[in-house]
């Protein structure tokens, strides 16, 4: 049960913990006790927060500060977001790729087919885009007024933004030469860093 | 001519069940979650950890109620005057409703 509190905050568990760990040990360990404490772990990460001071436990608070607060909770919603576009991006590109590797490699018999251009497009229609919003994050960054924010910040995305501008080239280029574990490795990579990218970019200018 | 500004009520989204039950079990004075667990339970609308801390976390943040200094690890809660308010202004809209739909009920036999 001790191990089922560690799914939320450090804040939660100090505010919360104590309390928490005394139910859940006075009542009989249920599925739908685990699946409502790990739903309530989710929520705790994305909507709750440390509540405003009052009695009891100032010093806590006091050492944990507001702006930290804030950014954590921040900090969990960017990673959230960033992994709910990286399960879309990466799925639909399984689709993609899939249909591409049949259509390169052949059907049924094993010999290689013809590009069919219907079938392939997609997958040119994505490295595309990824191109430019890669552009847009190297282009965007610049202009972000206090950005960096955290250290190697500023790097990281430039790097990301370029392998967006670049990586899915690689991408391409993998796939019609019939790689295509390298080549969807290297979009999961991509999708990887293209969310992580715009949502930090969108995150400090909300509005991009 | 502009609209009378009338006080915003919290937004609880659906955490707004669970908060009343949270509130109404603190009505008569302060309360630790488990006490609060225990009531619902007794009231028929049994709240689950998660569920409970949820509203806590929701209520404290909107100063309906406080956390008194814990004891024996476990943290009392008080109702703040806000949150008598908003008690107050919940039940009787409940209060409304259940005497509009039982005179609808009553008109249609």
């Amino acid at each position: 049960m001790k191990l089922l509190l560690r799914l939320y905050p450090g804040w939660w568990r100090r505010r919360y913990g104590a309390e928490a760990l005394d139910i859940l040990e006075s009542r009989p360990a249920t599925p739908s006790v685990f699946w409502n404490v790990v739903i309530g772990a989710v929520d705790a990460w994305l909507n709750q927060g440390m509540p405003p001071n009052s009695a009891g436990d100032t010093n806590e608070r006091e050492s944990e500060g507001g702006y930290l607060m804030t950014g954590h909770r921040q900090r969990n919603k960017l990673v959230a977001s960033v992994l709910a576009r990286v399960g879309l991006v990466v799925m639909v590109g399984a689709v993609v790729f899939v249909e591409s590797y049949r259509t390169i490699q052949g059907h049924r018999d094993g010999a290689a087919g013809p590009f069919n251009p219907l079938v392939v497009s997609p997958l040119v229609v994505i490295a595309i885009a990824t191109a430019g919003m890669g552009l847009g994050v190297l282009l965007t960054g610049r202009r972000l007024r206090d950005w960096p924010r955290w250290p190697f910040e500023g790097r990281a995305l430039r790097l990301a933004g370029a392998y967006c501008l670049v990586g899915d080239l690689l991408v391409v280029a993998l796939a019609v030469n019939r790689l295509d574990g390298f080549a969807f490795l290297l979009y999961a990579l991509l999708a990887l860093a293209l969310a992580a990218t715009t949502q930090v970019v969108r995150s400090r200018r909300p509005g991009i | 001519m502009a609209k009378a500004q009338q006080p915003a009520e919290p937004d609880l989204g659906r955490f707004s069940d669970p908060a009343l039950v949270v509130l109404t079990c603190l009505a008569d004075g302060p309360k630790h979650g488990y006490a609060i667990l225990q009531e619902s339970e007794s009231l028929g609308f049994p709240l689950s950890l998660g569920t409970l801390y949820g509203a806590l976390n929701r209520l404290e943040r909107l100063r309906l109620i406080e956390a008194e200094a814990s004891v024996d690890r476990r943290r009392p809660y008080r109702l703040t005057d806000t949150g008598v308010g908003h008690l107050k202004s919940r039940l009787a809209s409940l209060n409304r409703v259940v005497r509009y739909g039982s005179r609808k009920l009553e008109g249609a036999r």
